[in-house]
């Protein structure tokens, strides 16, 4: 019996994509042998075949998906594949693996990423070695090169408009304009967690519930990532990141997901766990802030929460519009690549892409 | 006392047995000078006088003694009171005594440990426990302490009287209700369980790991759909929201069953005191008390009757109450455990009585008769116990109680004058460490003030009292800028009358601190200073001279010292100055120099018989104090009076009285102004915008806006005249009819009467 049937799939053991690089030494490295050898895949997707599926256990609406997209990718029509795998990343291995394999395929490095972090985080804790492994190697690799790649930075960037803070940055400031804030002071080394040792990019050394340094309404968005767990009193806290909103401010939240870990175990200093329904329960019910967006960020991992300080008239902001926009540009992006080198058929699956993500938002 | 074998079936008694040993020993008063640094040879004498008489057995001579020797309330004093009607076994005054010596000095195990006792005694076996424990974190050593800690420990679970985290929610069961997570106690036997245990299952995890469940419903509490909106009267939930994942859900789930003005009673671990979160592997969330009030902030249905201290050090509890949005909870939370609490006492009092204990049973009845006043007593416990002594009397006609918070000297004004209007009024020392510590919260709470008058606005001081919801807090003085940001954390159910000034005020309502109110107060501590004092003699005074006179007086005096023709009699006179000027000095240190440096320097003038001898000019002889930016006005001011021969010498009430207020004074009249008035002088003062409500510039004084104006204004006026007499007189009757400290008072008590502050009936 293969090591992924107990999951309920059977994953294939020809070793068609082993991992080239254990952790090469620079991004350009992986993103040179995926051009190459993805698209070689993608040509003959060979993971599940009709056996495999009939004897999974997984839903058959899920299957259904998977099987369609993998006759899209053989077909070359990449942009339709990810329309019918993206919606099951969080909840089947192959459409994660080959949704990573078919963004990175048009262009869109960052969501390849996120879909690998999340078929990395259904396999964390599974002894053995599959060829998913090989894929969340390769996310591990990029994601160590360039944090900017990480999937929860790709989120929260998308707020980083004029003056913000980044409350709990540690080391992984998630844009250059952002004042980092930490109780870590800039140059230190932390103490707790996944900060343990890593150098701080503090600007501002406070605790995030207290912001005496900003005034009322004085910054255009907040960003806090894995750090809302860590106070004390939640409310206070966000009460405090309202009032340093600007009005029509955005603030960006990313939490461990209690849904799918136990969260308070994860580091000692975690006091409290949320749910993407508690999570939206509280934002709702918070006067100043009006969630725009509550969703699992990285599937079995962590949930975002995007909320704007009441502006009283102007309308909401579109976080989903403005995410289609950039992954649009992304793809477009890698048209015009294609296009130098004469790939006129993968050039015109870019820009599909490109139109799938602008009206899907 | 020796190691005893107790089991849980006998330690009721057991611990009567132990508390009655404890008090059948002899009286020992060895350990009254706790802190003998804080004694002068005088308090020694008393204390050991006293304490002779008592060991001798004349309790009565013991107390006269201390009653006599009149010195400030000190913790030793108290203590050996206490131990005295201790010994003598009058445990409801040892109690008071007792508690009055921990607000002086809370560090001492044996004071908690002796008040521990006498409550246990007076039939509060409740905050006897809080004592004991106490006694033993502050003494670990207190073995004493420790052994009926453990042994009231033991106790908890054979009854929920005995269970101190189940007394809190005993008194709001009434009705139908259910008690979540209720595990393998129910807090009362008639709430409905609600449990995920089933009945007789055992539980898994924590506190309730093998304990068999008592559930009647088994149901997650945030999922109550058992139960139909608005069904119950109360909800319990002890040691339970910490374990939810979505405990925002939990809390509107519960204000959904509840009916409209039901209660809820939850019991959580308190993250102040210690690490809650690994505590228990299914513990989610952690809470502080102000945590939790922020939550419950979050649920419209629901309002904040009152959080506090369950067990200190381990966990506290919130009463809240279903109320709507816009409408304050108004649970009688208080009358609820005095009755509750006063059915035990009187069960305790006929217990002793059947038992033939009069001494435990004049205890109890006695805090029978304080927690439930009016109402027939079982005995007339005086006649059952007679007291040594009768207890003085302190209840005045109008009924309300007052806690003034000590700060140094400044507040006894305030006390006295608040018990010459009848009030009854208790004094508390400063908060240690700026906080309002256990001592303070136990002896406040038990006091139950109507209102609490404080001289300095201090966060954390402010923090804790609002914890305490009192429910009313007069501050004075003023708070400072960099303090702001706590400010802005007093949005809170409490009605605050903040007592600053009028723009602060003004402030404080645009931040949405809900019943603001301003009532002028400008001196602060103008206790004594509202005193008839002699007309005036001198022409012009001015309060204030530039620091440039205090430079050129000391090269001065240098000079004349040095000079070798200088004549004897002039360097024995300069020195004369100098012991004067150091005395300015030194008070001026103090931070009292408004007030008290006119004074030296009036009788330093009176004994020298000549205030402008030796060639030492008055004008300069005067001490520089106020802010540096008011400099340049005052010599504009000062130079020029001098240039028109006019002299301008010491303080007090003159012809004319000229005062120049530094410009952040803005809005609020100096304490000088009040001195001036309240002596029938006549006063300028610089225009401003707007100044305190009560006094009118134009008639009770003048204002003057350049020092043109001012110098001319001190020429008009110096000659006397109607015009003058007639300000000074108007100015004198605002300041006596409406700024006497009584009259300040009054207006306070009139505006929360009128705010429906005070419950009627006491």
């Amino acid at each position: 019996m293969s090591p992924g049937a107990a999951e309920g799939f059977v994953v294939s053991r020809q070793p068609w994509f082993p991992p080239p690089l254990e952790f090469p030494s620079a991004v350009a490295d992986v993103r040179r042998y995926l051009d190459a050898r993805g698209l070689e895949i993608l040509a003959a997707p060979p993971l599940l075949d009709g056996a495999a599926l009939a004897a999974s256990t997984d839903a058959p609406r899920i299957l259904d998906a998977v099987r369609r997209g993998q006759e899209c990718c053989a077909a070359g029509e990449f942009s339709t594949a990810l329309g019918w795998l993206e919606p099951h990343v969080g909840e089947h291995p192959h459409a994660a693996a080959l949704t990573g394999l078919l963004r990175f395929a048009l262009g869109r490095v960052h969501g390849a990423v996120a879909a690998w972090e999340a078929l990395d985080r259904r396999l964390a804790g599974k002894e053995h070695v599959s060829v998913y492994h090989s894929f969340a190697n390769l996310k591990t690799a990029l994601v160590l090169q360039d944090k900017s790649l990480h999937p929860e930075a790709d989120a929260m960037a998308l707020l980083c408009g004029g003056r913000g803070i980044d409350v709990g940055c540690g080391g992984n400031k998630t844009c250059p304009n952002a004042i980092g804030v930490d109780l870590t002071r800039g140059g230190a080394r932390g103490a707790h967690g996944g900060q343990a040792n890593v150098v701080s990019q503090a600007d501002v050394v406070a605790s995030g519930d207290y912001l005496p340094m900003f005034e009322d309404g004085s910054l255009d968005f907040v960003i806090a990532r894995h750090n809302l767990e860590h106070y004390q009193d939640i409310v206070k806290t966000l009460r405090e990141w309202a009032r340093v909103l600007k009005p029509g401010g955005l603030l960006g939240i990313a939490a461990p997901d209690h849904d799918f870990v136990d969260t308070i175990r994860l580091d000692p200093t975690h006091y409290h766990a949320f749910t993407r329904d508690s999570l939206r329960r509280l934002l709702d019910r918070l006067a100043p802030l009006r969630p725009l967006v509550v969703e699992r960020l990285i599937p079995g991992w962590s949930l975002m929460a995007v909320a704007q300080k009441q502006d009283g008239g102007a309308g909401p902001w579109d976080y989903w519009r403005a995410l289609g926009r950039r992954e649009a540009g992304r793809a477009r992006e890698k048209a015009d690549w294609y296009a130098a080198r004469g790939n006129a058929a993968l050039a015109e699956e870019c820009r599909r892409e490109a139109i799938r993500q602008e009206t899907d938002a | 006392m020796t190691d005893v074998t107790i089991t849980p079936a006998d330690s009721p008694l057991a611990l009567a047995r132990l508390v009655d040993n404890f008090c059948a020993m002899p009286p020992d008063f060895a350990d009254v000078p706790v802190r003998p640094d804080s004694l002068d040879a005088n308090a020694r004498a008393v204390l050991d006088h006293a304490a002779a008489l008592a060991l001798a057995g004349d309790t009565a001579g013991a107390l006269g003694a201390l009653a006599a020797a009149k010195w400030p309330g000190l913790f030793e004093r108290w203590y050996l009171e206490g131990k005295i009607y201790f010994f003598a076994r009058h445990y409801h005054e040892a109690a008071a005594r007792l508690a009055e010596a921990l607000t002086w000095f809370s560090g001492y195990g044996e004071a908690w440990f002796l008040r521990g006792v006498a409550l246990y005694q007076s039939g509060l076996p409740g905050e006897a426990r809080l004592c004991w424990a106490e006694a033993a974190a502050v003494n670990p050593n207190h073995q004493d302490a420790r052994l009926l800690t453990r042994v009231a420990n033991l106790m908890t679970n054979l009854s929920p009287e005995n269970n101190l985290e189940a007394a809190p929610a005993l008194p709001i069961v009434s009705g139908r209700g259910i008690d979540v997570g209720c595990g393998s106690t129910k807090t009362h036997p008639e709430a409905i369980g609600v449990d995920l245990t089933p009945h007789g299952a055992s539980g898994t995890a924590g506190g309730q790991k093998g304990a068999v469940s008592v559930a009647d419903v088994v149901g997650s509490g945030d999922n109550l759909t058992m139960f139909a909106d608005g069904e119950l009267d109360y909800v319990i939930a002890r040691h339970n929201l910490e374990h939810y994942v979505d405990p925002l859900k939990a809390l509107m789930e519960w204000a959904r069953v509840l009916k409209p003005e039901g209660v809820a009673c939850l019991v959580l671990p308190d993250d102040e005191a210690f690490d809650t979160i690994h505590a228990d592997e299914s513990h989610l969330h952690v809470f502080t008390k102000g945590s939790l009030k922020n939550l419950v902030s979050l649920v419209p249905q629901l309002g904040v009757v009152e959080i506090g201290t369950c067990i200190p050090r381990w966990s506290f509890y919130a009463i809240l109450q279903k109320t709507g949005p816009d409408r304050r909870p108004d649970y009688p939370y208080r009358r609820r455990v005095k009755e509750h609490l006063a059915r035990s006492v009187e069960i305790r009092a006929h217990t002793a009585l059947a038992a033939g204990m009069p001494d435990i049973a004049a205890a109890a009845i006695k805090t029978l008769a304080r927690l439930r006043p009016g109402a027939p007593l079982p005995a007339d416990p005086e006649e059952l116990h007679p007291a040594p002594f009768h207890e003085p009397i302190t209840a005045g006609g109008s009924g309300l109680r007052a806690a003034v918070l000590a700060q140094g000297g400044r507040t006894a004004g305030w006390a006295d004058s608040l018990r010459r209007m009848g009030l009854a009024v208790r004094e508390f020392p400063p908060p240690e460490e700026g906080r309002v510590g256990l001592a303070l919260e136990l002896a406040l709470k038990e006091f139950e003030p109507d209102f609490v008058a404080a001289a300095r606005y201090l966060p954390q001081v402010a923090q804790s009292l609002a914890l305490l919801n009192l429910p009313h807090v007069l501050w004075t003085g003023t708070c400072p800028m960099e303090l702001e940001p706590w400010r802005r954390g007093l949005h809170h159910d409490t009605t605050y009358l903040f007592h600053v000034s009028a723009p602060e005020t003004a402030a404080f309502t645009a931040r949405g601190v809900p019943r603001t109110h301003h009532l002028p107060l400008a001196a602060a501590d103008d206790g004594g200073t509202l005193r008839d004092a002699p007309r005036p003699s001198h022409d012009v005074k001015v309060t204030g001279v530039s620091s440039g006179g205090y430079q050129s007086l000391r090269a001065r005096l240098r000079a004349g010292l040095m000079g070798g023709e200088t004549p004897v009699e002039t360097k024995n006179e300069i020195f004369r100055w100098i012991r004067v000027f150091g005395s300015v000095i030194a008070l001026q240190a103090e931070n009292l120099t408004q007030w008290i440096v006119p004074r030296a320097w009036d009788e330093a003038a009176r004994g020298s018989g000549a205030p402008d001898c030796a060639g030492v000019e008055l004008p300069e002889l005067m001490t520089a104090f106020g802010e540096e930016a008011s400099v340049r006005q005052r010599e504009a001011i000062t130079g020029r009076l001098a240039e028109a021969g006019l002299t301008v010498n010491g303080p007090g009430a003159a012809a004319v009285n000229l005062h120049l207020t530094p410009p952040w004074m803005n809005g609020a009249c100096p304490p000088e102004a009040f001195d001036v008035l309240s002596r029938g002088g006549f006063l300028l003062l610089p225009a401003r915008k707007e100044y305190d409500p009560g006094l009118v510039p134009g008639e009770d004084f003048i204002t003057f806006a350049s020092p043109d104006e001012a110098v001319e204004l001190v020429k008009r006026y110096r000659a006397g005249g109607p015009a003058r007499e007639k300000i000074a007189g108007h100015g004198q009757r605002a300041v006596m009819e409406r700024h006497t400290m009584r009259a300040r008072w009054e207006s306070m008590i009139q505006t929360l009467r009128a705010a429906g502050a005070f419950k009627e009936g006491r």
